[in-house]
């Protein structure tokens, strides 16, 4: 049974915002533009066209990073270094390509090369009770406080996972990147993100059994006192 | 069930299938094999739960949606890089070191026109005499000129009683009495000062001989 992902990434960045009444009735068509468009009117000098590219692509950014380092105001100063640099670097931008696989590959390796500088401690796991028989893999749990310590769970587990393979899973699977974006935001050839993905999802299922399998242990043993 | 070579083949394929990332070829050549394999099919089960899993977390928003946009502080950024990045003016063309330093040039060339062209020549001063004397010449003697050279009038012209002075009076002889105007002689009579003697002597009278 396959899993379908929530939504694709860049297709969900791309989402063009409604207009404020506000706004004086021309500012709308440059919102409307193409990427390409707004890179090359903020080249000309044009900072509501890169405005616009911000206002696009800041939140799906942000949440890439923050997922990456676990740490929202370090996300938030890694995007804004990340549009930083895309602003310095809009020259060298092929406007035959897309801007986003572009933007995000930036801040990707920004923040790939942050956490190599420091990486963020582990976060302490919650060891849940499974008192109630059901496998941890019984998913989703109707009661939403048990669903929040799953999903601390999954990120505990997560972060078991080395940081190449966790940037595949956080953009497929957890950002709904199609894998012909992810390739061009990692800068790999789309088979190798494929076959780098089975592999992720490998250790990751690995990792979350491993960590059943360690509950499942202590339970019995507390059983047994 | 043995872990054959058809399960090396489908195992890895497993988090593909999941996901829903296989081909057309490979999804129905795997679910052929699961059906026959409860070990790949179990090994496919955990995948599945895994990936649930994983996209459970996918579904909670790590950062804050109503955090605020980064293009404020960004515009300020590029704005301030901007203002760095700006070339300094040369001083022609910053206004106020351009105006002082055409005032500075004027005043420059004037004073090089007026030292060259009207100022007169500047004159050696100095205030001691000695020096005075001896680097400069003397200053030309003063003349005196007698447009209207007065002489005496002959005492017989008055009413006195003293004796008659001769008969024509000589040019420039002073005696008592009305002075007459006498006409002027056809050369101007002038005195040269022997500077030996402090005396007043004619015009080519002086002897180099005599003096020291």
């Amino acid at each position: 049974m396959a899993i379908p992902a929530t939504r694709s990434g860049l297709d969900a960045a791309r989402q063009i915002p409604r207009p404020d009444p506000a706004e004086p009735p021309g500012s709308h068509r440059v919102e409307e533009a193409g990427d390409a468009r707004l890179v090359e009117q903020a080249r000309d000098g044009d900072d509501r066209a890169f405005a616009s590219l911000v206002a696009r692509y800041e939140r799906p950014l942000i949440r890439v990073l923050a997922r990456l380092v676990r740490d929202e105001e370090m996300a938030r100063d890694l995007a804004q270094e990340t549009f930083w640099k895309v602003y310095n670097r809009l020259d060298r931008f092929d406007t035959s390509r897309r801007f986003g696989p572009w933007l995000f590959r930036i801040g990707v390796n920004l923040t790939l090369d942050a956490l190599r500088r420091h990486e963020p401690p582990t976060p302490a796991s919650i060891d849940r009770s499974i008192d109630d028989g059901r496998r941890a893999f019984d998913l989703p749990d109707p009661d939403p406080r048990v669903q929040a310590e799953l999903v601390q769970e999954v990120q505990f587990v997560l972060e078991k996972v080395p940081i190449a393979y966790r940037t595949i899973l956080v953009l497929r699977d957890l950002e709904g990147f199609s894998s012909a974006e992810v390739a061009a935001i990692v800068g790999r050839r789309e088979a190798t993100v494929r076959w780098r993905l089975a592999k992720a999802r490998d250790l990751f299922r690995e990792h979350w059994e491993r960590r059943h399998d360690s509950m499942t242990t202590r339970r019995e043993a507390n059983d047994e006192i | 069930m043995k872990f054959d070579r058809q399960c090396r083949w489908i195992n890895p394929r497993l988090p593909l299938l999941a996901g829903g990332e296989l081909g057309i070829e490979e999804r129905r050549k795997v679910e052929r094999h699961l059906i026959a394999c409860p070990d790949c099919r179990e090994r496919r089960d955990a995948s599945t739960s895994a990936l649930a899993a994983l996209r459970l977390l996918g579904e909670e928003s790590p950062s804050d949606r109503q955090a605020p946009s980064l293009w404020p502080a960004l515009d300020r950024q590029i704005r301030q890089s901007r203002h760095l990045s700006r070339p300094a003016l040369a001083w022609w063309e910053n206004p106020l070191p351009r105006s002082w330093s055409l005032a500075s040039l004027a005043t420059a060339l004037g004073v090089v026109l007026v030292v060259s062209v009207g100022s007169p020549r500047p004159r050696f001063q100095d205030a001691s005499p000695s020096l005075r004397i001896a680097t400069t010449r003397p200053d030309p003697v003063p003349t005196v000129e007698m447009t209207t050279p007065m002489v005496a009038e002959p005492a017989h012209h008055r009413s006195s009683g003293r004796p008659a002075l001769p008969e024509g009076p000589r040019p420039g002889e002073l005696t008592q009495g009305a002075l007459k105007p006498i006409e002027p002689p056809s050369s101007i009579l002038r005195f040269d000062y022997d500077l030996d003697h402090g005396t007043p002597m004619t015009p080519g009278s002086h002897d180099p001989q005599r003096t020291f």
